[in-house]
């Protein structure tokens, strides 16, 4: 068994808990956060998260496909404006 | 022809071989379909072309314009976009829209507190959103089906069921 499976999927405690009442509620209120860092479990699915980018939230819609990922990875950092290769051959 | 009446579907990112091949990004959900169209036109001066597609290379198209048979002439479209008419896509659905359409509209929640105006649509993965602008800022809206309430075409604008506290920090 490998290390990390062996410890199990982590997230913040906190975030647990406001997805509960969230679901509880029924009502499909955005969860702002910050941890990018934290997995997303199965009680997640249908939830929509605000995820933080550094600068602003990003509302991502959880979705079965998305189980097992880290909520940072559907919240992007960069803008990318294109390759300078690409401005020159528009001269 | 007014540039409302035409939509971007690819850009002509290159040159391919010395026969005057190019090669063709699609923006088409199925790159191939942009063949599909009977008139596609350039940006520069609206002039209709005939394109042909000779193969595949990693994510572009290769192609072939009508009349351009050296590399030299095809050096010529490089960098240039091709667009189609807007009467030649398909009809939509009644719950249906094209992103296009929405850029502009105002967004607004059921109490009618202002998000701001659409500028662009994105899809980072976790479903569709909307970039909204609000005294020089910009945001990002869900605008999955759980959220959109409705679209009124007439006001130009976009109900979403959220919050208005969304767009506080």
């Amino acid at each position: 068994m490998s290390r990390s499976i062996w410890k199990g999927p982590f997230v913040d405690g906190y975030l647990l808990k406001k997805a509960d009442v969230a679901r509880e509620s029924g009502r499909n209120d955005v969860i702002k956060t910050w941890s990018r860092r934290s997995t997303v479990m199965p009680q997640f699915v249908g939830l929509t998260f605000g995820v933080h980018n550094g600068k602003k939230f990003i509302p991502v819609t959880i979705s079965e496909a998305m189980v097992g990922h880290k909520l940072g990875e559907f919240s992007p950092t960069r803008t990318f404006y294109g390759h300078t290769a690409d401005k020159k051959s528009k001269r | 022809m007014s540039n409302t009446d035409l939509l971007e579907v690819g850009c002509f990112v290159g040159v391919h071989g010395i026969k005057g091949q190019v090669k063709l990004k699609s923006y088409t959900e199925i790159p191939e379909s942009i063949f599909d169209y009977k008139d596609v036109f350039l940006e520069n001066n609206n002039n209709k072309i005939t394109i042909k597609l000779v193969g595949k290379i990693k994510q572009n198209l290769i192609c072939k314009i009508e009349n351009v048979e050296t590399r030299n002439d095809a050096e010529k479209y490089r960098d240039l976009k091709l667009f189609v008419k807007r009467d030649e896509l398909p009809k939509i659905k009644e719950n249906e829209y094209y992103h296009r359409d929405l850029i502009g509209f105002h967004v607004y929640n059921k109490k009618r507190e202002s998000f701001g105006e659409i500028i662009s649509f994105n899809d980072f993965g976790a479903g569709l959103l909307i970039e909204v602008k609000k005294e020089n800022e910009t945001f990002y809206l869900p605008m999955g089906n759980d959220f959109l309430e409705m679209i009124d075409y007439k006001q130009k604008e976009v109900i979403l069921n959220l919050e208005i506290s969304f767009l506080d920090n």
